[in-house]
């Protein structure tokens, strides 16, 4: 081989290997990247999962209170009528108390 | 004025290179000497060297076309083709520097046009590796 063909060969020898080099270190900072992003990732999702798991546990709570609730209304409905007729029956022998003196 | 040089590297970024990739080797194949040139002529001429290195080029720019749906083999062919690039031009600078007589039309012209094509086989190449590594990465 003569001297221009064997410069050139160790040319493109020694650029080949420089750009895979370059190349290289190129995608390890990209992977690297990527990790630190993934892992960003991973900790927003284990934050949002805790919260949804909040949220589902008060709206549980929330239910049952409601159901507490409606429960109280209605006794205290009953309470009600109930309050009323004694408050009618207490007239009522009043009146009759007043009539026999 | 911004964005319009920043529509120019929207393409460079964002556009992809398979039809230019295509064309481009098509167009390469159908140019290349060993089509329109037997060996015999080229023994002739004392080209012989020059004849396997356009034969070298017909090969891989053949694997690029037939490799083409497969970006894997397709950038290694793409990687060869660059080498062989860097191997021609440096072998042409150092034959014009030995002798000026070597080339036979305007150098400087020939280095600018070479040095536009390198940079569209570098920016090929550039894509089809940060593909392949992008690909990877998301498994």
């Amino acid at each position: 081989m003569d001297k221009p063909t064997t410069t050139a060969a160790i040319v493109a020898a020694v650029t080949g290997v420089f750009s895979a080099g370059a190349f290289k270190f190129y995608e390890f900072m990209i992977r690297q990247k990527r990790e630190v992003q993934q892992e960003e990732k991973a900790e927003q999702a284990l934050y949002r999962d805790d919260l949804i798991k909040r949220v589902e546990k008060l709206e549980q709570e929330r239910d049952e209170h409601l159901q507490q609730i409606i429960d109280l209304m209605t006794e205290v409905a009953g309470l009600k009528v109930e309050v009323d007729y004694v408050k009618r029956e207490n007239e009522l022998l009043k009146l009759k108390i007043d009539s026999m003196r | 004025m911004r964005s319009f040089f920043k529509a120019y590297r929207d393409i460079l970024v964002y556009h992809d290179y398979g039809p230019l990739l295509l064309f481009w080797n098509i167009a390469d194949l159908a140019n290349n000497r060993v089509l329109w040139m037997s060996y015999g002529e080229a023994l002739d001429g004392g080209n012989e060297w020059a004849y396997f290195q356009y034969a070298l080029y017909f090969v891989v720019a053949l694997g690029m076309l037939f490799s083409l749906p497969n970006i894997r083999s397709c950038s290694r062919f793409v990687g060869v083709y660059l080498m062989l690039y860097i191997f021609s031009t440096t072998k042409f600078i150092m034959s014009v520097m030995a002798d000026p007589e070597f080339a036979f039309g305007d150098v400087g012209r020939s280095l600018v046009v070479t040095a536009v094509y390198f940079t569209l086989w570098v920016w090929i190449y550039v894509k089809m590796r940060v593909e392949i590594m992008h690909k990877d990465l998301r498994g």
